[in-house]
């Protein structure tokens, strides 16, 4: 016991400083990816609102609408029949999501 | 192998190696929060995409269903010889009507394909299909990614098909002035179609 108290075996200071070093980068990095990982995740969650919103503009129709014209081509065996032109109210913003409706329903 | 057991018990420099232990688990949790984070916010980038497919065959599946609600189909033939045809009007006439004739014709299924274009979306391709009942389906689909978001529209029609009634019509007076008539079998098949249903898939289960 007396011995092993006496003993002079151990860590450099190198060592013990290298290991506080390793600790506290690591420590570093793991705090680094859990706040990115949160910022991604926050970005997200505002972009999920963001597109829910749009989709309850669109399909419940809140802004008002632009007319429009929709082209039905007959193709196979039907590509003879001259296009139509049927006219639509388009709702939601150009480069956005949009839907269509018959013009009057 | 004493000098084995010796240096699996040396405890010189295990401060290193547990560090380093640290390290390697800080960086393995680390990634794992990272990758999900990144993995959520990737299908999230491609949920307006997907609504927008999705918006576009809807508001195609809807306009046609609107349409064809209540169009009419009316066919009378007199003694075998097709007297008269009222094809339905507006919106998808020249389709529903170009059916209906064929349907009248030749008592067969009858298919008419097209493709509607709309200002800033995807091309919709459709197939319309009526029956020997008149009853129609219609099958949308995306050209460029033609499984994703298929959409079908079926329209139950109300048909009564070569309703038998009579009329008599006076012919040629006979040798001695008296008057003749003659009857005539008419035949008469109406179509109304209602508003109908839109199901997700091509109708086939």
């Amino acid at each position: 016991m007396m011995k092993k108290l006496r003993s002079s075996k151990g860590e450099t200071l190198i060592e013990a400083l290298v290991s506080v070093l390793i600790v506290a980068l690591s420590s570093v990095i793991l705090a680094t990816m859990v706040a990115v990982s949160s910022d991604i995740t926050e970005k997200a969650k505002a972009n999920t609102d963001e597109l829910y919103i749009k989709i309850s503009d669109v399909t419940r129709k809140t802004d008002a609408p632009t007319e429009g014209k929709i082209t039905i081509t007959g193709t196979g065996a039907q590509a003879s029949i001259i296009p139509e032109e049927f006219v639509v109210n388009y709702y939601g913003e150009e480069n956005e999501l949009t839907a269509y409706e018959r013009k009057g329903s | 192998m004493s000098a084995m057991k010796n240096k699996l018990k040396d405890q010189r420099g295990v401060s290193v190696v547990i560090a380093l232990l640290f390290f390697l688990f800080c960086a393995v949790i680390g990634s794992i929060i990272l990758a999900s984070a990144a993995s959520n916010a990737g299908r999230l980038s491609h949920m307006e995409q997907e609504q927008q497919a999705y918006l576009t065959t809807s508001s195609a599946a809807t306009m046609i269903q609107q349409s064809v609600n209540g169009m009419k189909f009316k066919a009378v033939a007199e003694n075998g010889v097709e007297k008269s045809m009222t094809l339905p009007a507006g919106d998808w006439s020249s389709y529903i009507g170009l059916l209906a004739e064929k349907v009248y014709a030749d008592d067969t299924e009858q298919t008419a394909t097209f493709e509607i274009a709309a200002t800033d979306m995807e091309v919709i391709s459709g197939k319309m299909t009526m029956d020997t009942d008149y009853n129609v389906s219609v099958v949308l689909n995306q050209k460029n990614n033609p499984e994703q978001y298929k959409m079908t529209i079926k329209i139950s029609a109300e048909a009564k098909k070569n309703e038998v009634s009579h009329r008599r019509e006076r012919g040629p007076d006979d040798a001695y002035g008296n008057p003749t008539y003659r009857e005539i079998e008419i035949l008469t098949t109406t179509a109304k179609w209602g508003i109908g249903e839109v199901e997700k898939g091509d109708g086939t289960l």
